[in-house]
């Protein structure tokens, strides 16, 4: 039910983000999803690359910082978290263009029968700061070229080497993105590092699921989830240990499961990790009245039930 | 002088005397009890029929291999279109045919088992055996049937949270699908698994609505445990048919006692000593969490999509995370089902059953009874044996702890 | 007039009631055929009493050999019952009790209305019950109400988890001429620890009673109130508690 809801979803909100501009739906450039900016008629942008232009991101010299014009930094920034705030998690997984992309990347591999790749709880674990990095560079090198005179070819570093870059404008009949670009050693570095990533990341995600959601620096926004009003929380003493949460988890959260440690607090957990894309799976799988809850303050939006996971299942 | 094998054969037919008139006995009880139905006929005449295991090869369309746990999976047993033939005993007669160098302080069910063995002529049946108890680690050598059968150990690790114990153990069910693939000469397609997997998943369905009614006190404590014991010894779409019946079937006498849950060592066949004693003392077994009742089917396996891979690894973890058996060191969670059961349908109070010389469970009880009566939770444990002797201490305590729950409900 | 009957494991045990006064009790040792055991104890009561079978207003029953008794009117658990009891007999102020019977030992949590809270009981076996203490009075050739002994006897060690072997154990420990006093002291003790493992690492709550038979033994009473830390106090007419409980049990 919530799966079939969900894809319903994902599938709107992709028109929607992809060709609304053609409608004349414009929703700004501070999104929280990967609604690519490259994809000609697009309803809106990407938050990444406001993030990192000249005037409202950091690619601005640093007397702004310390001025009133620091407005304009700060505008779509709060726009981002408006936007951000009342659905948090669910603009990964219900909304997002770019995971409705993998989403059928991996039913194609689903219906082949082939298996997913493992990648343990330790690998997981050490790929966690390589969005830190990511993000540490998409704001020094706009810094860079604003200050330090770095050529403007390093602009946008990010979106030069994002993959949904290339990929989602090819659904507008747009193949423009998959080239190199001669100019100088800079763009050639760019964009030759963009095929290869992209080829790699096209390869990850068949093998597993969700792979470009690991690095995905949009999910650093679960830095601000305390703010927001949707929260997943786990009743700990309701909890049988089974594991069907990890297991049927696109990203192998394991927190959920084992709730970092914290099994010995009274009551519910939070359980929203950074790396949890809202997608529900967990909820859906788990056999225990109530142990999982997706809440909206303290309305439940969802919660887990042994009727529904079994009929689900029995269903199938 | 006569020689050993006569005096073994009488023996032999004396104990096949008396399981005979232990099995008559018993499901005559069965069948006096007030709730008795006709449809639950097909479930105690497969349960009958486990006791005489020739017979019941013969009569068995399908191959049979023995396990005694339920961690290896039944999914795969059927996708190999094999038979799994539970060895667990309940009868007390049996253990005449028990080995005589068994230890004194055996587990009952053990030499049971052992006994059962014996008596039958068991040659050749393949075990599967999942290292989960010390018994049940050491039997097949105590019981010599090193000699005897082609044994498949499968090496359960201890640790249920731990990643590195989840890989080994889906390992293992890779194994052990390899080696049924082994005997029966046909490899297990994925797309079989996936039919078996689909298939008790219905079953659980099913079962998870028997469940629903228990707790309601509409089907008894007995009336499930006959039917979950059968289980593991027909097929299962036969069984879902017998129990679809029997659902069906079900008047509600609107009889209402105090609701108990069961806990602790297995309750088998025809050894439902506990549960008739508790329901005379005025009590309903209406929820447990015993491997031979309500653990048989678990859960529902969750996969993530239909490769090999995905499914022996959801398989592997059903039958390793989702289980609560004592052996299991991190086994902190298990008493979390149990809370969540007695408060979602107001029970008060949990009977834990040990079988004298269970030590597992032995340990979980002192464990248990702290964290449950922080809880307010009351809780009784009985040690017992494959006696009749004591039934009247049991009794005595059966029908105090009635008492104190009946004064917390006014 | 009211009959309350405990038929236990190795007495039987009766009293005869007015209200909540006792006015005749007496104690026998079971024997095959308790049924008409049971109806000469109550004529022997009625005429002690000089009363009328009309007289008798209820029978209640319990202990092992309570289904054997037919002519009872309500048939209750010994340990209800002797939660029932003893609350009678300490106005309710009672809030743990410890039966020592002839084959079990128990050891019963009970509110001020004298209704069971929890309650412990051993498995069947007879080391530390009543019959350990009658085989060991046997031998030792000395009435249970001289198992007290004076403080400054050193007490042997005697391993109490069998009854059986204890009695060997007593037995070689006379041989080697160790003195009698020593031997009831270590066997006071073997028995206080074994009922104070069988509460367990629960806290007893004050007042603590005991009652039963061995109750008699006031040297035991010390060594479990060493063994569990707290006081213990002797019930009246210990080993009638349960047959006067049986008339109260709710």
């Amino acid at each position: 039910m919530v799966e079939r809801i969900r894809l319903f979803s994902q599938h709107v909100f992709f028109i929607v983000f992809m060709y609304g501009g053609r409608f004349g739906i414009h929703l700004g450039s501070a999104l929280p999803c990967f609604s690519c900016p490259f994809v000609q008629g697009c309803a809106g942008h990407c938050y990444l690359m406001a993030l990192q232009r000249t005037h409202v991101g950091f690619q601005t010299a640093f007397e702004v910082f310390f001025s009133s014009a620091f407005v304009h930094v700060l505008w779509p920034f709060a726009l981002f978290l408006i936007l951000f705030l009342p659905l948090s998690k669910l603009w990964c997984a219900w909304l997002c263009p770019f995971c409705l992309f993998q989403d059928w990347i991996t039913l194609i591999r689903k219906r082949l029968h082939i298996r997913e790749f493992s990648m343990s709880r330790q690998v997981r674990n050490r790929l966690k700061p390589v969005k830190y990095i990511l993000l540490a560079l998409l704001i020094l090198i706009p810094l860079a070229i604003a200050n330090l005179g770095l050529h403007p070819d390093w602009g946008l570093p990010f979106c030069q080497i994002c993959p949904a870059r290339p990929i989602l404008p090819l659904f507008t009949g747009n193949v423009s993105n998959f080239h190199i670009d001669m100019t100088n050693s800079v763009t050639i570095g760019f964009t030759a590092t963009a095929m290869i990533l992209t080829g790699v990341f096209l390869a990850g995600i068949f093998f597993k699921e969700r792979f470009f959601c690991v690095f995905c620096l949009l999910a650093l926004m679960h830095l601000f989830k305390k703010l927001s009003p949707f929260r997943f929380e786990k009743n700990v003493h309701a909890c049988t240990g089974c594991g069907n949460c990890e297991q049927m988890c696109p990203v192998d959260i394991a927190d959920v499961h084992l709730e970092k440690g914290k099994n010995h607090m009274p009551g519910a957990v939070d359980v929203l990790t950074q790396d949890c894309l809202g997608c529900m799976n967990c909820v859906e799988s788990c056999p225990v009245d109530n142990a999982l809850v997706f809440k909206w303050f303290d309305f439940k939006i969802f919660s887990s039930s042994r009727q529904y996971m079994t009929r689900k299942w029995s269903s199938k | 002088m006569t020689p050993v094998s006569s005096r073994l054969d009488r023996l032999k037919t004396r104990t096949k005397n008396l399981v005979q008139t232990e099995l008559e006995t018993q499901t005559s009880l069965i069948r006096n009890h007030p709730d008795y139905s006709d449809s639950l006929d097909p479930f105690i005449k497969i349960l009958q029929q486990t006791f005489f295991i020739e017979q019941f090869i013969e009569q068995s369309s399908k191959d049979i291999v023995f396990t005694p746990c339920i961690q290896a999976p039944l999914e795969l047993f059927h996708a190999a279109g094999l038979q799994p033939f539970k060895l667990a005993c309940g009868s007390f007669a049996v253990q005449n045919m028990a080995p005589l160098h068994l230890p004194a302080l055996t587990c009952p069910m053990i030499r049971s088992i052992s006994g059962l063995l014996e008596m039958n002529q068991t040659e050749g049946i393949p075990l599967v055996i999942p290292t989960t108890c010390d018994w049940v680690v050491k039997f097949s050598e105590l019981a010599g049937l090193y000699e005897k059968t082609d044994i498949h150990f499968m090496e359960l690790p201890h640790l249920r949270e731990e990643e590195r114990s989840a890989k080994r153990w889906h390992n293992e069910i890779q194994l052990f699908k390899t080696w049924l693939e082994k005997r029966t000469g046909q490899k297990i397609y994925s797309k079989n698994l996936l039919r078996s997997v689909k298939l008790y998943s219905r079953a659980f369905e099913l079962h998870d609505r028997l469940i629903r009614l228990r707790r309601k006190q509409i089907v008894s404590g007995l009336q499930y445990a006959l039917i979950m014991n059968a289980m593991p010894y027909q097929d299962i779409e036969i069984w879902m048919a017998a129990v679809e019946t029997f659902v069906i079937g079900l008047q509600d006498t609107g009889i209402r006692k105090i609701p108990v849950f069961l806990s602790g060592s297995p309750i088998v066949f025809p050894n439902y000593k506990m549960l008739s004693l508790i329901e005379n003392a005025g009590m309903a077994v209406t929820a447990d969490d015993i491997c031979t009742m309500e653990r048989t089917l678990q859960g529902t396996v969750a996969y993530e999509d239909a490769s090999e891979f995905a499914l022996l690894k959801a398989l592997a973890q059903r039958y390793h995370t989702a289980c609560s058996c004592p052996t299991f060191a991190d086994n902190h969670r298990r008493i979390n089902a149990m809370v969540h059961t007695l408060k979602q349908y107001e029970i008060k109070g949990v009977i834990f059953h040990v079988l004298k010389g269970c030590h597992p469970y032995d340990m979980e009880a002192s464990i248990l009874e702290m964290r449950l009566k922080d809880q307010g939770i009351r809780f009784l444990k009985i040690e017992t044996d494959y006696v009749k002797e004591d039934e009247q201490n049991i009794v005595t305590r059966l029908e105090a702890f009635n008492r104190t729950l009946r004064s917390i409900e006014q | 007039m009211k009959i309350g009957i405990d038929v236990g494991s190795t007495g039987i045990k009766i009293v005869f009631v007015d209200q909540t006064r006792l006015i005749w009790k007496k104690v026998v040792p079971t024997k095959p055929g308790q049924s008409s055991l049971v109806q000469e104890l109550m004529n022997q009561g009625l005429a002690a009493c000089h009363a009328q079978q009309a007289d008798i207003l209820k029978i209640c029953v319990t202990g092992y050999g309570r289904n054997l008794i037919e002519s009872s009117s309500k048939v209750v658990d010994e340990i209800s019952a002797n939660a029932a009891g003893i609350t009678l007999l300490t106005q309710g102020k009672a809030r743990t009790l410890i039966n020592i019977g002839g084959q079990d030992v128990k050891i019963i949590k009970l509110d001020h209305q004298g209704r069971v809270t929890d309650f412990r009981m051993n498995d069947k076996c007879a080391a530390g019950t009543g019959r350990f203490f009658e085989m060991a009075a046997n031998i030792l050739d000395t009435p249970l109400e001289e198992f007290h002994v004076k403080e400054d006897v050193e007490a042997v060690s005697i391993n109490a988890t069998c009854a059986v072997f204890a009695e060997s154990e007593i037995v070689s420990l006379l041989a080697k001429g160790i003195s009698k006093y020593s031997i009831i002291k270590g066997i006071n003790n073997a028995v206080a620890k074994r009922i104070a493992s069988l509460a367990g690492s629960g806290h007893l709550e004050e007042e603590i009673y005991i009652d039963g038979g061995p109750a008699r033994n006031s040297g035991l009473i010390e060594s479990l109130e060493d063994a569990l830390l707290c006081d213990i106090k002797t019930a009246a007419d210990p080993q009638f508690t349960v047959a006067l409980g049986a008339l109260f049990a709710d």
